[in-house]
């Protein structure tokens, strides 16, 4: 049986601030979004399961024609401006949804082993790589998460399951845990 | 007299047991005799070592007696060295970590552990529930069925307590499991269930692939029984190539070994569950267990055989045990059994224990073998020790009660005749092995009669197979079938290797590794010794040990007609402890057919059914208890409401007060003075649960045409609407306020309930039906929180916080503005849901407390009060609002409830239109929707009541003629209120109706839904 030493939490578990969101719906094969994203965010349009990150912004794929476009809080206003104009000619819906939902980091080297008591979804190093983002669970909750470095993931999950969240990372950091899978 | 000879007997006894080891001065491949632990047994304190399991270590301590039956408390030793153990089965802990039933061959030994034998009254040494072995006869297959029919009351109340209290094992546990347990996702591509050697050389050419390979192994040991039964391999001592072999697997990153870990089920999609004993009971603060949730692409089966027992009379005393189990606890654990063991045996496989205890310095006073003839070298070996072997000889019973004191030995074709008797301590019976099929089984897969080595084998052509159609699962070595170490491991390769190739893998380059193993002589299918057992020894000889199932109990089953074994199975129970029927399948099977007439083959299998091995409950939970039992969704405000006496409701996934206690005022008057508040002066909700659905789009007016039952496209930008909204049987699904925010966009706000599935009736729709019309939806339910502000003073509140101009004129009736209130960006939504002046203000999540305190902060000029769910339904009932989920069921239409203003006879088209038009809907007798007032006002009536009606039914009852579905105590009226449906109620006014409540009839009047008519605001 595996013996865990005793060396604290499996992982460092914080909440993000201050990280703006926009939900985009529109056609991911338009031109103009492809140029708009280009001048905006330095990225291309994210293709299915991935997240294309480029300074401090990011944009996820998140269905067929729903983009998640990541950016500080302080450039949302700014951004939904310029989305305006640039697909001003296409048929697209984009709102702000920086309210909506609660960011937590875990980071550590066993956060896969973290994220693997919780979601269903494949997070093995060779399945869940940086600038992929998986939509799925965590414990009893929806949650969406990505790779900020190799020991540093990004979950997302609705504004009211927060608490819940907060807990189950909780207990599935808790020293002595480590089912020592991913990592020995 | 008889109870001080049983004291005396019993002190002796624990004098005798006390004094004596039994644990071998050498040996004992998997104890370390460096680190002991003590442990208790029925209190007596014992001692073990580290690599123990409970068996070994009780073993040690001389105790052989462990439990008594299910049915007829017979005294019970140790059979087994495995999962397989029937007898074995001890109660875990005390209190808090109190287990029942948990297996002593499966319970690795750790220091304090406490275990008490089960089912016995008072003492395991004396059990007055023994009586019912002594009317034995009275107690055959199907008793209970056949007995406990009449009288028909006598069942609940004196029949199945009684047996309740007679039948079962271990006590339930009653307090709270302080252990932890997880759950765990793993993606691999083989999984390899079986750390055996068949285990291991799959593994080790899975490995080779490279591609990510799970080995699990049950046991706390890898290489099964390699130690004890195969001397060498690939060249080297067999212990020495599991050691090597495991250190090379260990290294590689895509290789995973788990120890502890039963795999117990296989479903459908390679979807495998595993349970990893993580930690033993109570003694870390790690999960105790983790339930491992594997998604395989192939699956090796490499789960071994179980041996089976022999049937023959007194087969269940303390000291008959399998063959293979002696000499597993003489070479693993240094424990001797017994000093003298007589061999029964049906193969060869069972020489090998002989061996092993001649060479302990233990006794063998014979062999007893069923066949004719036996020359193999494994029996040429034991001759040549000096062992006494006699060929086509059985054992005719037992002698001894509550331990083996010898066997009376009689020809094995006769029908019990004695020819001699020896004396002896343990009986070591072979009838040869099983395949562990159990998983090969769980999705599908089909055994075989395999006539020459009398085994149920898994049929290689009729495999488990995954969503393609392809093989899922591969049996390897033993668990294929192949006995033989050499044909084992031959097998798990030549699986590996087919696996390999159909995941379209390089096949590896390893050379095939070599076992040395001696060639066996074929073994003989023995169901009763002897042969003709007599029918009195037939009753003594048992099949299905754990649930007490005899050969007789068989018999009088075929007798009575079954001749399925599905249904054999149930009518005796055979098989269906939680040992599965591990050692009770073949055996009973094959009696089955013996006494129908029929081949084995014809006769079939039951159905193995997963969990392989009892899991306990906190595992399948998981973490999902205490605070994560469930997750419950709070708004921004959540924290506040806590504070501030919120007396929750759940609503939906939500939390939400139903009301505000002050102090120690009652539910009653905590709502009666909330909905007084907003009647005479303000109060102020949180509504941010509400659904705020966002569609965008050239045609979002004309899908919301479609979705509403009354016409959305018409808004002006800025203004609001009441919809309803209906599903294609015309029957209401959700209401809400439409604001439309500009040319292409709409706000729909839903029920609290409403908004996840409103939203996925939008989308399906959109993306089924209409996939070309140009509309986007988002749900921003929780992007905004929503508060609403109502009663005669809402406006003062909303002009002192300032920022907004929300006068008549400035913000008019289901009108809204975006705009600042309190230096906050809101949207003010005019509605209301009161019959009062009332704002609901849309903030974003973050500024929700910044505007609430803000709120509350002016709000107290006004005496402003916070209120609940509870204080909103009085308040929509007394204007006559209609509520989702309490006015409509599924079953009711905006017409029933007098809603026709709100359908659209202008539009095409809506959803739910066509239906709304069919005969039953437009039946004048269907039941609309009314208000009730009892004729005491201080009655108020309970939902759900039902009003009887004048017509009978055919059984003469009267005929229901409405129900009430929504009922309070209106403050403000002073008197009780309620909504109901009732036949033609529209047509009813005034009539007085009698609800049944009870034994009561409650008088009641039919009136006008609009209770209340405020004064002031709209």
């Amino acid at each position: 049986m595996p013996a865990n030493p005793p060396d604290g939490p499996l992982a460092a578990m914080r909440e993000v601030s201050h990280v703006g969101m926009i939900l985009l719906r529109s056609d991911l094969s338009s031109e103009e979004l492809a140029t708009w994203l280009t001048s905006q965010f330095k990225v291309d349009v994210p293709g299915i399961g991935e997240l294309a990150e480029h300074g401090s912004c990011a944009v996820a794929w998140m269905s067929p024609d729903e983009l998640l476009l990541i950016t500080p809080d302080s450039a949302v206003d700014s951004t939904l401006f310029s989305v305006q104009s640039g697909l001003a000619d296409v048929h697209h819906l984009a709102v702000d949804v920086s309210a909506m939902r609660i960011v937590f980091e875990i980071c550590g080297d066993k956060f896969r082993d973290v994220l693997a008591k919780g979601t269903p979804a494949n997070v093995a190093p060779e399945s869940f790589l940086a600038g992929q983002m998986r939509r799925s669970r965590l414990g009893q909750v929806q949650a969406a998460f990505w790779l900020r470095d190799e020991e540093t993931v990004w979950i997302i999950c609705r504004r009211s399951e927060a608490g819940y969240l907060r807990n189950w990372l909780h207990s599935a950091t808790l020293e002595g845990s480590a089912p020592n899978y991913f990592s020995f | 007299m008889l109870f001080k000879q049983i004291r005396i007997e019993k002190l002796r006894r624990q004098l005798e047991s006390s004094a004596m080891s039994a644990r071998l001065a050498k040996g004992g491949h998997l104890i370390d005799r460096d680190s002991a632990f003590d442990f208790s047994f029925n209190g007596r304190r014992m001692s073990g070592f580290a690599g123990d399991t409970l068996a070994s270590a009780l073993l040690a301590n001389s105790q052989q007696l462990v439990g008594r039956s299910f049915k007829y408390h017979r005294p019970r030793g140790i059979m087994a060295s495995g999962v397989e153990e029937p007898n074995g089965l001890v109660t875990l802990g005390a209190g808090e970590f109190l287990e029942p039933n948990q297996r002593v061959t499966s319970i690795d030994l750790f220091d304090g552990l406490a275990a008490q034998s089960q089912n016995h009254w008072p003492s395991l040494e004396f059990d007055l529930g023994a009586a019912s072995d002594i009317v034995s006869k009275l107690l055959p297959a199907g008793f209970y069925y056949k007995t406990f029919m009449q009288p028909r009351a006598a069942w609940e109340r004196f029949f199945e307590p009684l047996i309740r209290r007679a039948a079962g094992l271990g006590p339930a546990p009653k307090e709270r499991d302080p252990d932890t347990y997880e759950h765990f996702y793993a993606h691999v591509d083989i999984l390899i269930v079986g750390g055996g050697l068949s285990g291991l050389a799959a593994a080790r050419l899975a490995a080779a692939t490279g591609v990510r390979t799970l080995v699990v192994e049950q046991s706390r040991y890898w290489g099964g029984r390699s130690y004890v039964d195969t001397a060498r391999v690939d060249g080297r001592k067999s212990d020495e190539w599991v050691e090597e072999t495991i250190e090379d697997l260990a290294e590689l990153e895509h290789v995973q070994l788990r120890l502890r870990t039963t795999a117990t089920g296989v479903y459908d999609h390679g979807y495998v569950l595993a349970l990893e004993r993580a930690a033993d009971q109570g003694l870390t603060k790690a999960p105790r267990h983790r339930m491992w949730r594997i998604r395989a692409k192939k699956i090796i089966m490499a789960t071994g055989a179980i041996e089976r027992p022999l049937c023959f009379g007194g087969n269940d005393v303390p000291g008959v045990m399998l063959s293979s189990a002696v000499r597993d606890y003489v070479v693993n654990y240094g424990v001797s059994p017994g000093d003298r063991t007589v061999i029964l045996t049906a193969n060869d496989d069972a020489y090998r224990t002989a061996t092993v205890l001649i060479e302990a310095g233990l006794s063998v006073p014979a062999i007893l073998d069923l066949r004719p003839h036996s020359e193999g070298e494994l029996a040429n070996t034991a001759r040549d020790l000096g062992i006494r072997v006699e060929c086509a000889a059985g054992i005719a019973s037992v002698v001894g009660r509550r331990t083996v004191r010898g066997v009376r030995v009689c020809s094995s074709a006769g029908e019990g005749a004695t020819s001699d008797e020896i004396e002896c301590d343990i009986v070591a019976m072979s009838g040869g092995w099983s395949p562990s099929v159990h998983l090969w089984s769980h999705c599908g897969g089909k055994v075989r009669w395999d006539e020459r080595l009398a085994i149920m084998r898994p049929d290689r052509g009729n495999p488990p197979i995954n969503s393609q159609g392809l093989r899922l699962v591969y049996p390897a070595g033993s668990a294929a079938g192949e006995l033989n170490a050499i044909d084992a491991i031959q097998d798990a390769e030549t699986a590996a290797l087919a696996l390999i190739g159909d995941l379209g893998l390089r096949r590896p380059m390893l050379s095939a590794i070599r076992v040395d193993a001696v060639a066996e002589q074929a073994p003989m299918a023995a169901w009763l010794v002897p042969n003709g057992l007599t029918k009195a020894g037939r009753s003594k000889a048992w099949v299905d040990f754990q649930n007490d199932v005899k050969v007789s109990d068989i018999e009088v089953a075929v007798r009575e007609g079954y001749e399925s074994v599905e249904h054999t199975k149930r009518y005796t129970t055979l098989g269906m402890a939680t040992d599965q029927g591990k050692l009770s399948n073949v055996n009973g099977i094959a009696l089955l057919s013996r006494t129908l007439g029929t081949p084995i083959g014809d006769v079939g299998t039951t159905t193995f059914r997963p969990p392989y091995t009892p899991v306990v409950l906190g595992a399948i939970a998981g973490d999902a208890r205490g605070q994560l039992f469930l997750p419950t969704r709070k708004t921004p405000i959540d924290e506040w409401h806590a504070s501030n006496g919120a007396f929750w409701e759940p609503v939906s996934a939500w939390r939400r007060p139903y009301c505000y206690q002050n102090g120690g005022e009652s539910i009653q008057d905590a709502v009666n003075r909330e909905a007084l508040k907003v009647r005479m002066s303000v109060g102020i909700l949180d509504a941010s649960t509400l659904g705020k659905l966002l569609v965008k789009g050239p045609d979002a007016g004309k899908f919301l045409d479609m979705l509403y039952t009354n016409s959305m496209s018409t808004l002006k930008p800025g203004t609001c609407r009441y919809g309803l909204m209906c599903n294609e049987n015309g029957f209401l699904i959700d209401d809400g306020v439409v604001a439309r925010i500009d040319d292409e966009t709409f706000l729909c706000h839903t029920t609290t309930g409403g908004a996840d599935q409103v939203h996925a009736w939008m989308e399906e729709w959109l993306q089924c039906e209409w996939w070309y019309w140009n509309v986007f939806t988002a749900n921003l339910t929780e992007q905004f929180a929503q508060i609403c502000v109502a009663g005669p003073n809402a406006r003062d509140v909303l002009e002192d916080l300032g920022g907004m101009d929300v006068s008549e004129g400035g913000l008019p009736f289901m009108r809204w503005k975006a705009g600042e209130v309190g230096g906050v960006e809101v949207r003010v939504f005019r509605v209301s849901f009161s019959g009062e002046l009332s704002f609901e203000i849309a903030v974003p999540s973050n500024s929700a407390m910044e505007i609430w305190n803000a709120f509350l902060d002016v709000g107290r000029n006004y005496e402003m009060e916070p209120y609940g769910t509870e204080a909103l339904h009085v308040l929509r009932a007394e204007v006559g609002f209609i509520m989702i989920g309490d006015e409509t069921d599924g079953t009711v239409t905006p017409q029933d409830l007098g809603l026709d203003w709100a359908i659209s006879k202008k539009k095409r088209d809506f959803i739910g239109k066509r239906a709304q038009e069919r005969a039953f809907l437009v039946n004048p007798n269907r039941l609309r929707l009314v208000g009730l007032e009892t004729t005491d006002p201080e009655v108020v009536l309970p939902s759900g009541a039902h009003a009887i009606g004048e017509r009978r039914n055919v059984h003469g009852h009267p005929e229901m003629t409405g129900r009430v579905t929504s009922s309070y105590y209106s403050p403000i009226l002073n008197r009780s209120i309620a909504l109901g449906l009732v036949e033609r109620g529209h047509k009813r006014m005034g009539e007085v109706l009698q609800f049944a409540v009870g034994s009561d009839l409650i008088s009641t009047k039919v009136v006008d839904p609009k209770f209340y008519r405020p004064g002031a605001g709209n």
